[in-house]
C-alpha cells in the first residue's frame, strides 16, 4: 500500500478508496502512516463527506463504508460482514451500485474471503476487476477466494497493479 | 449490488408511507438497502415484491420490520475514549448543575449505550441520580432493551472496552447468564422511561441536559439529519450536551445555527449555548 501511494503522482485525477481490515479500537495512526509516503491527501471520511478526485480515502475502523448517489460517503454501524467492519464486500457492493462501469476494483493480499463476492459484483456491473496474484501475496486466502469465485479481468503482481493504477 | 434496486426501494418506501405513515425516504439509501436485504434474507423473502406483500398484509410483520431495519451492532462502551470524556468532563458538569439531570437516548436500536451509561453511573457516580429516558421507533426494540436481555456475543464484544475504562471491575458483575443469553441485572434499568417515538420525535419533552445520539444520524440522509438536529437541539436545555458518533459530521448545521459549540478534545461532543 505504501509503495502504491509513493508512486501515484500528485496530479492523479481519480479517487482512491482503501478498505482494509483494521482493529476495532485503533482509530489513529493508520492514515497518518500512509500519508507519509503519499503525494495525495489521505484521510478517513466522515459520514456524508463529499467525495473528491485526486484524494485517497481510508475506510474508518468499526464502520462500513458506502456511497450515495449525490457523490458523498455514507457510513454505517450495522453488523460486521465476514467478521469485518469495514467489510470489503460491503464497500465493493455499495461502490459498484453507484459507479457501475466507471469503477476499478482491486483485491489484494488478505486472510479471509471478504471482498471476493463484492469484486464479482463489480465485474457483473461492468466495472474492471484486478486480483493480486496469490503467488505474489503475503497471505493468499483473499485473492484466491476472488479467483475461485469468478474470472477477474487481470491477475497481476503488486508492482504491475501499481503501474496499472498509475496509468488509468 | 444490493438485491433491492432503487425502483424497488422506492416502492417499499411508498407502501410503508401509505399504509403506516412512516416516511423512510428520509433514510440514507445505501445502508437502508443493505438493511432491507438483510430483512428479506432473515424472512426467506426472495424478491422485494414479497416484502411489499408482507408489509401490506401483516401489521405484526411490519413491527418486526421496524425492529430489524433499525438494528445496529451492539457494542458496550463503543469508542471508550468518548466514554472516558463523558465520565471525566460531562457527567460531573451535569451533576454540578442539577440534582437530577435529564438524559435522553433518542431513536435507540439496542441497549448498548444505555447499559454503558448505567454501569458508569453506578461505578463512578454511585450517590448521584439522573432521570433517563430512551425512545425508539420500534416497540420490539423497547421491549428487548427494557428486558435487559442481550446475546452472549454482545457482552463478550464489550469486554475490552469495559476493561479499559474500569480495570478494577468485572463486566460479569452487571451481566448474569440467562439461558443462552445474558441479562443486564442492575436495578437502575427499572427506573428508565421507555418511550415509543415517531420519526419526527413528536411529543418528546424539552429541557434535556444530555442527549446521546451516537451513530444514529448515520441512518438518515443529509436533509433529514438537519431536521433531526433542529428538533433535538430545541429539546436540549441551554448548557446541555449533545453527543454524536466520532465519525458523524454536523459542522454545517453548527455553522448555520450557531447554537452549539464543539467541546475541546478529540470527541464529537457539543454544548448548547
Amino acid at each position: 500500500m505504501n509503495e502504491l501511494l509513493l508512486q501515484i503522482p500528485s496530479d492523479f485525477s481519480h479517487t482512491i478508496v482503501l478498505c482494509l481490515h483494521r482493529l476495532r479500537n485503533v482509530r489513529t495512526g493508520f492514515a497518518e502512516a500512509l500519508r507519509i509516503n503519499s503525494r495525495l491527501s489521505v484521510t478517513e471520511p466522515l459520514d456524508k463527506e463529499i467525495i473528491r478526485p485526486g484524494r485517497v480515502y481510508l475506510a474508518p475502523s468499526n464502520y462500513h463504508l458506502m456511497f450515495d448517489n449525490s457523490g458523498r460517503f455514507t457510513l454505517s454501524v450495522s453488523e460486521p460482514v465476514n467478521h469485518s467492519r469495514p467489510s470489503i464486500d460491503v464497500c465493493f457492493e455499495a461502490a459498484s451500485d453507484i459507479y457501475r462501469d466507471k469503477l476499478v476494483g482491486v483485491l489484494l493480499s488478505g486472510a479471509n474471503n471478504d471482498g471476493a463476492k463484492g469484486l464479482s459484483l463489480i465485474k457483473k456491473d461492468g466495472g474492471l476487476t484486478i486480483v493480486q496474484d496469490p503467488n505474489d501475496s503475503e497471505i493468499r486466502t483473499m485473492p484466491e477466494a476472488g479467483i475461485n469465485m469468478f474470472l477477474p479481468d487481470y491477475i497481476l503482481e503488486a508492482t504491475k497493479i501499481i503501474n496499472f493504477i498509475k496509468n488509468i | 449490488m444490493p438485491e433491492t434496486g432503487i425502483a424497488e426501494l422506492q416502492e417499499i418506501i411508498r407502501v410503508i408511507k401509505q399504509k403506516y405513515n412512516y416516511d423512510f425516504s428520509v433514510y440514507s439509501p445505501a445502508p437502508l438497502r443493505f438493511s432491507i436485504d438483510r430483512v428479506m434474507h432473515n424472512h426467506y423473502l426472495k424478491y422485494p415484491e414479497h416484502l411489499v406483500s408482507r408489509i401490506l398484509e401483516d401489521a405484526d410483520f411490519f413491527e418486526e420490520f421496524l425492529h430489524e431495519i433499525s438494528q445496529s451492532s451492539f457494542e458496550l462502551f463503543r469508542d471508550p475514549q468518548s466514554w472516558d470524556f463523558i465520565r471525566e468532563n460531562i457527567l460531573p458538569s451535569l451533576f454540578a448543575s442539577s440534582a437530577k439531570p435529564e438524559i435522553w437516548f433518542p431513536a435507540a436500536s439496542n441497549g448498548a449505550s444505555l447499559f454503558s451509561l448505567l454501569m458508569m453511573l453506578k461505578l463512578n457516580f454511585p450517590d448521584k441520580k439522573a432521570q433517563i429516558s430512551l425512545s425508539s421507533l420500534s416497540e420490539i426494540n423497547l421491549s428487548q432493551i427494557s428486558s435487559g436481555i442481550v446475546c452472549n456475543r454482545c457482552v463478550e464484544g464489550g469486554l475490552d472496552n469495559f476493561r479499559k475504562l474500569f480495570p478494577l471491575h468485572e463486566l460479569k458483575d452487571f451481566f448474569k447468564p440467562s439461558g443462552k443469553n445474558f441479562s443486564f441485572e442492575d436495578p437502575s434499568l427499572k427506573n428508565i422511561h421507555f418511550i415509543k417515538q415517531d420519526l419526527n420525535f413528536n411529543g418528546m419533552k424539552d429541557g434535556v441536559a444530555m442527549i446521546i445520539l451516537r451513530n444514529i444520524l448515520l441512518n438518515y440522509n443529509l436533509d433529514y439529519q438537519n431536521i433531526v438536529l433542529s428538533i433535538i437541539t430545541s429539546l436540549l436545555k441551554p448548557g446541555g450536551f449533545l453527543i454524536i458518533g466520532i465519525n458523524e459530521n454536523i459542522q454545517d448545521f453548527v455553522n448555520s445555527h450557531k447554537n452549539l459549540i464543539m467541546l475541546e478534545g478529540p470527541e464529537n461532543i457539543y454544548k448548547k449555548i
